[in-house]
């Protein structure tokens, strides 16, 4: 009896600014923007385009209403259990733990502003080597053997085969200067 | 049977076993190997494969789809048996037993039994795929679009409501997804929804950077956050037991065939089942084994091989039964199969009727491939299972940019811009948030897979047959059946998630 006591206390005692509170109140909002934004558009679309938003509202509305409920008692979402997803396995450093989730999400944004600025071929196999060295304490040698590999499976694939036409990156725009790659390969196979 | 099918049966055999399909295989086999061994990395690289599928005639795309994924099954008891890790879910039953035989010396034992009824599994598994496909035919001339629409929603439903242990957030997702699978232009309509003014968004949300955010990220973030190295002094004990008497294993299976007929067919059942999957198969026929088998609730967790046995049968034959409401009736099971089927979507095949008719051939070759992969890997995997234990042991560190970078690759080929890349971003952050306060993520990516599908059974539905098409008999009879499945769907997930816990809570008092 105590338990169940301690455990509605455990999940009554999230605080506001706790990443779950805020996540899930994002993530609510984020689903109203949508809802809203489709409910001023629905009266000027045909009736054949409105059908299936208004059934996908209708089938949510109830569970969002639910959920506000839920998030405004605070109460934690990690009790319940899950079959088909599995949670992240933390709990036992939880200061590294929060460390290398900001260095994870950190890098993975720092690739992506890369590849944007100074494009795939150089970008990626840069990023690669780089994380390598600096967070894996890989050799160098070994690190640059991966980005070379990277490259070579950028320009087999992604040139050589399928031949795409690569996006100028933000670099390449400002000097104005066609990005080189483009002109470089043609498809071989 | 008659002879189209017959016809299509040849017509499959003779489109697999050609040159294309066989180099697919070839290059395939060893991604699905290396890449199921990582930890997390099946998924993420099921991604990346599609990807490049995309460009690939469909006979060679799909088995090698399929192939990949059961050769991805395939490695899972490895790191279970050897090192006592899950490399998912559905071999966490195997760990119980196998991995006390393990560290009793009879690793090799326990692996040439776990591989040897993972393949009579996926055998059947395969083969039950292929003795459905006839009933399905017959079963699918009553269907048009009210029932594909109806199979779709409730489908969608049903997997909200079956997998998060809480249906709020299993329904909510589920709604999110139709939501954003509905933005852009709607054929149905000539006209654009929700795209807010932004260009991209006119084609709407391509799947490959939503799967790359939603799963292969935060799947990579599990590897880096956590950051376990397996230990290296179990790792070179286990090497060299890996291989040894491997065929005292096999021959232990061979002679627990009816177990593993038993099993096989649980993993079926529930891999047809949408929202369960191989994770409550494996525990199912985990727990049947030690109810029904001599002696087992003495032995069971102390490493006895037919601990090992029935949930490996199991997991396989899941193969065979989740392609069967995926392919059929365009209702993903779960979060691997919705990416199939958005990738079916992709490639111009639709599921339904045209599985069984037209693309007959095609959907056969499918047996054909899940078979095939087994025969293939099963020997590859027994005679270096204990090389292949390498991979699992490689520090995530040094996995994670190699994983990372590919699947940025991957995510990128959907349209060719840097804004596919903000959709991957968005998608991880949602993605890495719903992972950590157990949300489900397979119901949100099944709906966006299947809002297009969806409109369009409706739009006709509502113009051919009015209101009157809530009173069609088939109509009513997929709500019955859907409520049905629900109902003992719920109850396996509640009986499962019970059932594992206690098991794991003993294992751990012990």
């Amino acid at each position: 009896m105590s338990s169940d006591k301690d455990k509605t206390n455990q999940e009554r005692n999230i605080s506001w600014t706790s990443i779950e509170i805020i996540g899930e109140l994002i993530l609510l909002g984020f689903m109203m923007v949508l809802i809203i934004a489709y409910l001023i558009e629905l009266p000027e679309i045909k009736w054949a385009g409105r059908y299936l938003p208004l059934l996908a509202i209708t089938m949510g509305l109830p569970f969002w209403f639910l959920r506000v409920r839920t998030v405004l008692a605070r109460k934690s979402a990690l009790q319940q259990g899950m079959v088909m997803d599995l949670g992240f396995k933390l709990g036992e450093d939880p200061s590294g733990e929060k460390q290398r989730a900001i260095l994870y999400i950190g890098s993975i944004l720092g690739l992506f502003i890369l590849v944007w600025v100074i494009g795939f071929h150089i970008g990626l196999p840069a990023w690669v080597v780089a994380y390598l060295v600096v967070y894996a304490k890989m050799k160098w040698r070994y690190a640059l053997i991966a980005g070379i590999g990277f490259e070579a499976f950028i320009i087999a694939i992604l040139d050589l085969t399928i031949d795409i036409g690569w996006p100028e990156p933000l670099i390449f725009k400002l000097i104005n200067i066609a990005y080189p790659f483009n002109d470089m390969f043609s498809r071989a196979f | 049977m008659d002879g189209d099918f017959l016809k299509a049966a040849l017509d499959g055999a003779d489109q697999l076993f050609s040159v294309g399909p066989m180099i697919a295989f070839a290059i395939m086999i060893p991604i699905a190997l290396i890449s199921g061994l990582m930890p997390g990395g099946g998924l993420p690289f099921l991604v990346v494969v599609l990807s490049f599928a995309t460009e690939l005639d469909p006979f060679i795309a799909m088995p090698m789809v399929i192939g990949y994924m059961a050769a991805n099954d395939l490695t899972e008891p490895i790191p279970s048996i050897l090192l006592g890790i899950p490399g998912a879910r559905s071999s966490q039953a195997t760990i119980l037993d196998g991995y006390p035989l393990a560290r009793q010396g009879h690793a090799g034992r326990a692996l040439g039994a776990a591989y040897t009824s993972s393949l009579i599994g996926g055998i059947v598994g395969g083969l039950a795929l292929f003795m459905v496909l006839p009933f399905a035919r017959e079963l699918l001339k009553l269907f048009g679009s009210p029932e594909f629409f109806l199979l779709s929603f409730l489908g969608i439903a049903s997997v909200g409501i079956v997998s998060a242990g809480a249906m709020t957030k299993g329904m909510l997702t589920a709604s999110l997804g139709l939501l954003i699978g509905m933005i852009g232009f709607v054929g149905v309509a000539a006209t654009e929804r929700a795209t807010f003014g932004i260009q991209y968004l006119y084609d709407g949300i391509h799947i490959v950077p939503v799967v790359v955010g939603l799963f292969a990220i935060p799947e990579i973030a599990d590897l880096i956050i956590s950051d376990k190295p397996v230990a290296k002094d179990r790792l070179s004990e286990m090497l060299k037991e890996g291989n040894k008497d491997v065929y005292l294993g096999m021959r232990d299976a061979l002679r627990h065939k009816f177990l593993i007929a038993r099993s096989a067919l649980i993993g079926v059942f529930i891999g047809a089942m949408p929202g369960l999957g191989p994770t409550p198969a494996h525990w199912i026929a985990y727990a049947q084994a030690r109810q029904t088998e001599k002696g087992a609730r003495e032995t069971f967790g102390t490493g006895d091989i037919r601990g090992v046995i029935a949930p490996e049968a199991s997991n396989n034959a899941t193969d065979g039964g989740v392609l069967m409401p995926t392919v059929l009736f365009g209702i993903p099971g779960s979060a691997p199969m919705a990416i199939v089927l958005g990738f079916l979507i992709l490639v111009g095949i639709t599921p339904g009727p045209n599985m069984v008719n037209a693309d007959l051939d095609l959907t056969i070759s499918l047996v054909y491939a899940i078979i095939l992969a087994n025969i293939i890997v099963v020997p590859i995997v027994l005679r270096f299972s204990a090389l292949l234990t390498k991979v699992a042991a490689v520090p995530p560190r040094v996995l994670a940019p190699l994983v990372i970078g590919i699947v940025t690759i991957s995510a990128f080929q959907a349209t060719y811009s840097y804004p596919d890349l903000i959709v991957v971003g968005a998608f991880a952050l949602l993605g890495m948030f719903m992972k950590a306060f157990a949300w489900p993520r397979p119901p949100i990516l099944i709906a966006i897979v299947l809002a297009g599908p969806l409109e369009k059974y409706l739009s006709i539905s509502i113009q051919s047959r009015g209101a009157s098409l809530l009173w069609q008999p088939a109509f009513i009879g997929i709500i019955i059946f859907v409520v049905i499945a629900v109902w003992f769907a719920l109850r396996v997930q509640k009986g499962t998630q019970a059932y594992s816990e206690t098991v794991e809570k003993e294992g751990n008092d012990e």
